[in-house]
């Protein structure tokens, strides 16, 4: 059976006084700026805690299932707000639009990356591959998970959630008056993700380690051993082999950028927290990260050198839920088709990272699964989204146009048994090939010519996910 | 009277196999088996007999005269002429300063001085008179192992063959890549240090002696010979050609006139029938939607103007299909200016629609049109030819004509920021780049669909059963195009 979610409260310490926080003078060693920018980060936003945890192991799952979830949400919203933009140059010379999906495929690399830390410590049970369980408990997710298009708002709350713990001096100022505009717009508080990878990188530091920013034992009701040893690692010779996600099957040697890494040992697994937090969502500031992106996509929207699709806010099948409801009904097929799509991906994937690499070297069910996720992401995902962006939505007219809804079924990923999952599998398909009919059935499809490709592609795609799974004879 | 060498860019192609083929030397051609007498006819193999040698494609230059410099027609030369060609080439992919991934936008390669051990130099090599073979051009790669143990090998790049009326034909390398021992390759579909091919490029020129007494001539500005990796799928071209690429530079940015209305024949149709065709190399369905088989697409008629937008609209739906450069950056996927103006007049039923053919006598134009209509322009990402380096006006000489001025650049910069090796880019961009010359699929004889890259899929097996792969060819005069020679004992 797969791990049980956890439970995150966050913890927001006393500080004693001599932990208060000063204003550090520009003149400051790093150290000291970076131990400051850390304290008052804590002081806003907290330490999370695993509820429960009573070991050091214990208490990295549960952050690492945490930081699973924030990584599928932010890939998420990132997709989505990339579908808004259209794939051409902006008057900048720039690709904004492929600037959006390299950061949404770089949260991939993220999120499988944590995967394999989950694998180092739970085996095979403990991949995680949810979305919105345990960051519905709490409101200190780093942003609200609503979909958008490119809006200033929008990239406020992308800036509010990667920005480093110190922000450049340069760009203090706009930063403050971004973070400011996502929280009047989302109606609370934002925060960074960076927290939950300060917290890993100490969990996963030697005892002895030299120290660091804060020491986070002193300040949450950490475990009493709070350090990952390499006797809390699983058995790095055979049951990490069998079962690591490596980056020639996930194909990302094709994008820039990406960390897809293998973990053996407790120092890799801190060199790649401390890569994952570099890139985007964490403290440190070094290198070409999500908050350089952003900011450099805001600078250009400001300038108006950024064309933006109509896509709705929010979008949504069901009444009664916040954003904008679909109601035009052949629009509402389509996102319908678009979720099972999306589901049959993440459980693709899910599937895929359970499933034990053949020890002869073939390629088996594992890198077939792999290769139909990639396929699944390039050329079902994408086009769907696509051609929804173009399809009216609401019934009563109007020029607006809809968009996906990404709604995730929790309950595709209760068990990682291969029967069940291949159960899942075909349950999501044969309800995508009775949607396909009563899409060919609508009034709506004769006005639309080029859907008719798009079914035949679906199916295709469809039926090679089917002749995955044999049917017993 | 002036003389130019036509095409003005040759594009030669990889192969272990010493026999040999032609590019294709008419728009819309496939390539030739050379005759005796200097016609081709339809190539009926791509390989020797064992399927696990790739014959070369050869680029056969042309001399071509004028009186006014503007017609140009195939040369009449006295039965007393000589014609002398030179041609350089140089592979320097392994000795350049190279990013991880590549470049966004034209740049010239540098060498650092360190590096020039790792710069195979093909050398000048000279050809004069009918069925003539010339010295090969043999190049040295010298670099270190892991070991610190020195690495060199003797590089062959290629041989300069005649037919049997004089005219040039160039030949390429036999397509082995190769690496110190211990040196891996891989993950990157781009950088491998250490790793030499024998891509390369260079110039072509031509002197011209009507007789023993008589001064010799230069045949002007030259012409440029690249040599490829293989087309596994030769008859299939990319929606948007290295033709179309440099087309567009030229109407942009150096004075080629911006064509007119359309021809269908010419111009419209051509470009559906590279559509259509990707149906044999990749799977998605818009490709053999039935609309492209519509008999009524070259009418004018208003009646049919809704057809024509709608098959307007599945050129189009390349756009979103295929993938341009990684980088934000650099270039999106996307159609030419001109193209799409061709199709929007089109749809429109603004076009010529009196029948027209490019069949019948090589022509200058036709010649260079032809070659870089078998050549990737789509997705500079570095692409499989000749990369983004091509959209730099200044490569060209002027009046534009399709021709890089030997001022402007050296043999090996070209090719120098393609990928390294190139089997790298055969592997992991293997969906939505260029299927056209990297199939995706493979259709069967019997029917169904295989994966084309089956039982060679990894780094270093592509490197070394990449020869055994199948080529997608046309099956007589009917648009089928099926998987052959592969070698049937390369497993699944």
């Amino acid at each position: 059976m797969p791990q049980t979610r956890s439970r995150i409260r966050w913890h927001r310490p006393s500080l004693p006084a001599e932990e208060s926080f000063t204003i550090m003078r520009a003149t400051a060693p790093a150290p000291l700026v970076e131990r400051e920018a850390v304290r008052r980060m804590i002081l806003r936003v907290g330490i999370p805690v695993v509820e429960g945890a009573t070991t050091a192991k214990e208490y990295a799952i549960g952050l690492l299932q945490l930081a699973a979830e924030v990584e599928h949400a932010l890939l998420v919203q990132y997709l989505y707000a990339a579908f808004s933009l259209p794939n051409e140059f902006a008057s900048d010379s720039v690709n904004y639009h492929r600037t959006l999906m390299n950061i949404a495929i770089q949260e991939m690399g993220h999120l499988t990356t944590v995967q394999n830390l989950l694998l180092l410590l739970g085996g095979r049970d403990a991949f995680y591959m949810q979305r919105d369980l345990i960051r519905e408990d709490s409101d200190k997710n780093p942003i609200p998970f609503v979909l958008e298009p490119i809006s200033k708002a929008s990239l406020a709350k992308y800036v509010a959630a990667e920005k480093p713990a110190k922000v450049p001096p340069e760009l203090a100022e706009k930063v403050d008056e971004l973070v400011e505009l996502a929280e009047q717009d989302s109606g609370v508080e934002t925060h960074r993700v960076g927290v939950i990878y300060e917290v890993l990188k100490w969990i996963f530091s030697p005892p002895a380690a030299s120290p660091e920013p804060v020491n986070f034992s002193s300040l949450a009701p950490l475990p009493e051993k709070p350090h990952i040893t390499d006797a809390d690692l699983q058995d790095n010779l055979i049951v990490v082999p069998e079962f690591e996600a490596l980056r020639p099957e996930w194909r990302v040697n094709a994008v820039e950028n990406v960390i897809l890494e293998p973990v053996h040992t407790v120092a890799e697994a801190r060199e790649v927290l401390d890569g994952i937090a570099r890139q985007g969502e964490g403290l440190t500031n070094g290198g070409p990260s999500h908050f350089t992106e952003f900011m450099a996509i805001v600078a250009a929207f400001e300038a108006g050198t950024i064309s933006v699709k109509s896509m709705p806010k929010a979008p949504t099948l069901n009444n009664g839920e916040t954003g904008e409801l679909i109601s035009h009904r052949y629009t509402r097929l389509w996102v319908e088709v678009f979720n099972s799509q999306y589901n049959l991906l993440v459980l693709a994937i899910y599937h895929a990272l359970v499933t034990p690499r053949p020890d002869d070297g073939s390629q088996g069910l594992r890198a077939a699964l792999a290769s139909m996720s990639i396929h699944s992401m390039r050329r079902v995902v994408h086009p769907i989204a696509d051609l929804i962006s173009s399809l009216p939505l609401r019934e009563d007219g109007g020029p607006d146009k809809a968009g996906p809804s990404f709604a995730l079924d929790a309950s595709i990923l209760n068990s990682n048994n291969d029967a069940d999952l291949v159960a899942q599998h075909i349950r999501l398909l044969d309800g995508l090939k009775s949607l396909y009919s009563t899409i060919e059935a609508s009034a709506d499809f004769p006005s639309f010519p080029n859907h008719a490709n798009t079914l035949i592609n679906l199916r295709n795609t469809d039926q090679a996910r089917r002749n995955l799974f044999p049917t017993p004879n | 009277m002036r003389y130019r060498i036509f095409p003005s860019i040759g594009i030669a192609r990889l192969g272990e196999d010493e026999d040999f083929f032609l590019g294709p030397e008419r728009p819309g051609d496939s390539p030739g088996e050379l005759q005796a007498d200097g016609t081709v006819i339809p190539v009926t193999r791509f390989k020797d007999a064992t399927r696990t040698r790739i014959r070369k494609q050869g680029a056969r230059f042309h001399i071509f005269e004028s009186q006014d410099g503007i017609n140009w027609s195939p040369a009449n030369l006295p039965a007393t002429a000589t014609v002398t060609w030179t041609v350089t080439l140089e592979n320097k992919k392994a000795a350049i300063t190279r990013s991880d991934a590549p470049p966004t936008a034209p740049m010239r390669p540098q060498v650092p001085a360190g590096n020039q051990s790792m710069v195979i130099k093909g050398g000048l090599k000279e050809i004069t008179g009918p069925n003539a073979t010339s010295a090969h051009f043999t190049g040295q790669y010298a670099t270190t192992a892991p070991s610190g143990a020195a690495f060199q090998v003797d590089v062959d790049l290629g041989v300069l063959r005649t037919d049997g009326q004089g005219r040039l034909i160039v030949l390429g390398g036999k397509g082995q890549s190769r690496a110190p021992a211990g040196v891996p390759i891989g993950p990157s579909f781009y950088r491998n240090p250490k790793w030499h091919d024998d891509v390369s490029d260079g110039p072509v020129t031509a002197t011209i002696k009507l007789s023993p007494a008589e001064a010799p001539i230069q045949a002007e500005e030259g012409a440029w010979v690249i040599v490829a990796p293989p087309d596994y799928a030769p008859g299939i071209d990319c929606v948007v050609t290295l033709y179309d690429v440099i087309r567009q530079l030229g109407i942009s940015d150096s004075g080629l006139a911006a064509p007119g209305i359309p021809s269908f024949d010419l111009d419209i149709n051509p470009l559906l029938t590279r559509v259509h065709r990707l149906r044999f190399v990749h799977e998605d369905a818009t490709w053999s939607d039935a609309r492209f088989n519509n008999p009524n697409l070259g009418s004018r008629a208003a009646t049919h103007q809704q057809l024509r937008t709608q098959v307007r609209d599945l050129v189009l739906t390349t756009e979103s299909v295929f993938e341009g450069h990684i980088s934000n950056t650099g270039p999106p996927f996307l159609l030419r200016s001109f193209q799409k103006k061709f199709l929007d007049d089109w749809a429109a039923g603004n076009f010529d629609d009196t029948p027209a053919s490019t069949a019948g006598n090589l022509t200058a134009a036709g010649l260079t049109r032809a070659s870089l209509e078998s050549a990737a322009g789509q997705g500079f990402c570095p692409g499989i030819e000749a990369g983004i380096i091509v959209l730099d006006k200044t490569l060209y000489s002027t009046p534009f004509d399709f021709r890089f001025s030997h001022t402007s650049i050296k043999a090996g910069d070209i090719t120098a920021l393609m990928a390294q090796p190139w089997q790298s880019d055969f592997l992991e961009c293997n969906t939505e780049w260029w299927p056209t010359q990297r199939p995706d699929i493979a259709p069967q004889a019997g029917g169904g669909v295989e994966n084309w890259v089956r039982g060679a899929f990894g780094h270093e097996l592509l490197v070394e059963r990449h020869p055994r792969l199948g080529f997608i060819v046309q099956q007589g005069a009917q648009e089928v195009f099926v998987e052959v020679e592969r070698d049937p004992t390369l497993g699944a």
